[in-house]
């Protein structure tokens, strides 16, 4: 017998939109605005790579 | 099925946070400080750095890392990661993710500032780099296995010829120019190096490697050199690629290459280009080549050749890559994939490739829905997030990606159905890759924490909304960082993200490699002598244990002996 190629069970742990979620939200923007400049400054990679 | 070997490799963005007005240390530098904290979480050995060409180390659990830099005296370059040789999607997933958390916890205590990495394919100024993903497939039988071995031998001929009487006397010739340059320079500053110093200079290897603190030759010649080596070698690379035009393998490229192009629908990470619009896959539109690779800095193709030509140069020297060189089974190696942070996508990008190419080899895919320009259809789909975009095929009808997604969905459903010893895994990508597909078109939410450029999407509009654009393209980067601080692993801290594997698979990935591959014997040989002090000089294919060579047994297809805890 095959297995049943559609029993794939993908629920998340937390939801989008529950409080948990909403907090990581707001500390991410908060997060995004600081020092902004600076934070793209630092991830360059001038000579690129593969 | 799934009896080939695969592989990841990932190179990581270095971002340092030094404390004001200190310098920054070189990026080879910072690999340097990482090597030494990954020798304190497990064993390690030197890589054998003629032969692969690049200061790195190998790990006990089969996997390597290296500082990855076309020039590496500038010390300027990034980090990057090799996962074992596995044989199944499943245990590549586990060893990618154990080389990410590997890595991310030496950086975290590598350096005296903040070092970290970043796992994405640009940079924030729009450098492409990344992941490269290689599966083992056929090369060719018969005559044209013959001919592939007739003529690449005959591009290593012209190659020895080519060192020997061009790169050779160039390179004499720099090193004396350079020479008087620096002797100048220290008469007229009035300084004399003592003998240590002359002795260094002259026989220190660390201008090819990078590796040790003074490079004796300047970043300017070994630019030089190396844009001279390049150059040199386009005729040659030309001749290698009308070679491998040839190939079987160039066969089941072509074959797979409209679905490489429409599986950013569910394996991009997603991308604020410069211009602001948002893109669903990084490295999409960097690519520039389809099979060609001519070794050139703006050279980004969809499928690499390189490896053979590095092959062919090393191989001169080594017999063993020279037989490498002559096999009928070879790496194809696929640059367009981004880098995830999602498991599942991850997950999805080596099984379902892994499942095209098999079906492709069977020969049950064949009349692909091929697009009639792939360039355009790239940066069709890759700015597509709306995924409607109609991909003008060569038959003349017009499909979405979505629709070639399917296409080869049912293919590999049908060789799946079609074969009777069919493992569990087969079964499992299938069914991801439909509901996957099935959740973009009906409900893209579903899919948060599953695929990268919806989390991304959705992080942008709900804590990136009004906010000026530097701070999207601050969220658009951090979203990859491999720290507490990085964006996705915040979302998986609160629990938003879909995992595939159990944490014990992550685990036990962190310390052994994959059961029956010859990373499982490279591993054990590393974990045996690296305590008794020996140097250890480690390539893919075989381990120095002080002046005893070991080569390593080749890879067999169809083994599943069971690797051992050990002992410690």
């Amino acid at each position: 017998m095959q297995p049943n190629e559609f029993a794939v069970e993908t629920e998340a742990v937390t939801e989008v939109g529950t409080p948990a979620v909403e907090t990581v939200l707001e500390a991410i923007r908060a997060d995004a605005v600081v020092e902004t400049v600076q934070y793209l400054a630092e991830v360059v990679t001038p000579l690129g790579g593969e | 099925m799934f009896d080939r070997l695969l592989g990841l490799e990932t190179e990581y963005a270095v971002r340092y946070h030094g404390s004001r007005g200190a310098d920054r240390p070189s990026d080879r530098m910072l690999f340097e400080r990482l090597a030494q904290q990954l020798s304190e979480r497990l064993p390690i050995g030197g890589a054998d750095e003629e032969g692969c060409g690049k200061r790195g180390v190998f790990l006990a659990n089969g996997a390597a890392v290296w500082f990855e830099s076309r020039r590496p005296a500038s010390g300027v370059g990034l980090i990057e990661g090799s996962t074992p040789e596995c044989r199944s999607p499943r245990d590549l997933l586990a060893h990618q993710r154990a080389l990410d958390r590997l890595l991310s916890e030496a950086a975290a205590e590598a350096a005296p500032g903040e070092f970290f990495l970043v796992k994405n394919c640009r940079d924030s100024a729009g450098h492409s780099y990344g992941a490269q993903e290689n599966y083992e497939a056929l090369l060719a039988q018969g005559w044209r296995l013959k001919l592939w071995q007739c003529g690449t031998t005959a591009i290593m001929a012209v190659l020895a010829l080519l060192i020997l009487f061009v790169v050779l006397p160039l390179f004499l010739v720099l090193l004396l120019v350079n020479f008087l340059l620096f002797a100048v320079v220290r008469q007229a500053i009035r300084l004399t190096p003592g003998p240590a110093y002359w002795q260094q200079w002259l026989s220190d290897r660390s201008w090819l490697t990078g590796h040790g603190s003074h490079p004796w030759l300047p970043a300017w010649v070994e630019a030089l050199l190396e844009f001279g080596l390049r150059v040199a070698l386009i005729p040659l690379a030309g001749t290698l690629s009308a070679l491998f035009s040839t190939t079987r393998m160039a066969r089941t490229q072509d074959r797979l290459l409209p679905f490489l192009l429409s599986r950013m629908v569910w394996a991009g990470a997603g991308w604020i280009a410069p211009g602001g619009q948002f893109h669903v896959a990084e490295k999409a539109t960097s690519r520039n080549r389809k099979f060609l690779h001519l070794l050139v800095d703006f050279d980004r193709p969809i499928f690499g050749l390189g490896q053979f030509l590095k092959l062919c140069f090393f191989g001169l020297l080594q017999p063993h890559l020279y037989a490498q060189l002559m096999a009928e089974r070879q790496r194809l190696q696929i640059g367009i994939g981004d880098s995830n942070l999602c498991e599942e996508a991850e997950y999805l990008r080596i099984g379902a490739t892994a499942l095209v190419i098999e079906a492709i080899e069977a020969g049950v895919i064949d009349d692909v829905p091929q697009p009639r320009r792939w360039k355009r259809a790239l940066h069709q789909i890759s700015r597509d997030s709306a995924l409607q975009e109609r991909i003008p095929l060569r038959d003349g009808r017009a499909l979405t990606a979505m629709q070639i997604q399917r296409w080869y969905l049912n293919a590999c459903r049908r060789y799946v159905h079609s074969q009777t010893a069919v493992p569990e895994e087969a079964w499992d990508i299938l069914a991801r890759w439909a509901a996957v597909l099935d959740d973009l078109e009906d409900n893209p939410h579903a899919l948060v924490g599953r695929v990268d450029w919806i989390t991304k999407r959705y992080l942008l509009d709900e804590a990136g909304a009004d906010l000026p654009r530097d701070a999207c393209k601050k969220i658009d980067l951090r979203y990859h960082e491999l720290s507490s601080g990085g964006y996705w692993r915040r979302l998986e801290a609160a629990g938003l993200t879909h995992p595939v594997l159990e944490p014990a698979e992550i685990e036990r990935a962190m310390r052994l490699a994959p059961a029956g591959t010859r990373a499982a014997e490279r591993g054990r040989i590393i974990r045996e002598f690296s305590a008794s002090g020996a140097t250890l000089v480690v390539s893919w294919g075989s381990v120095l244990v002080g002046s005893q060579r070991i080569a390593l047994p080749p890879e067999s297809r169809g083994e599943t002996s069971e690797t051992s805890e050990p002992a410690v």
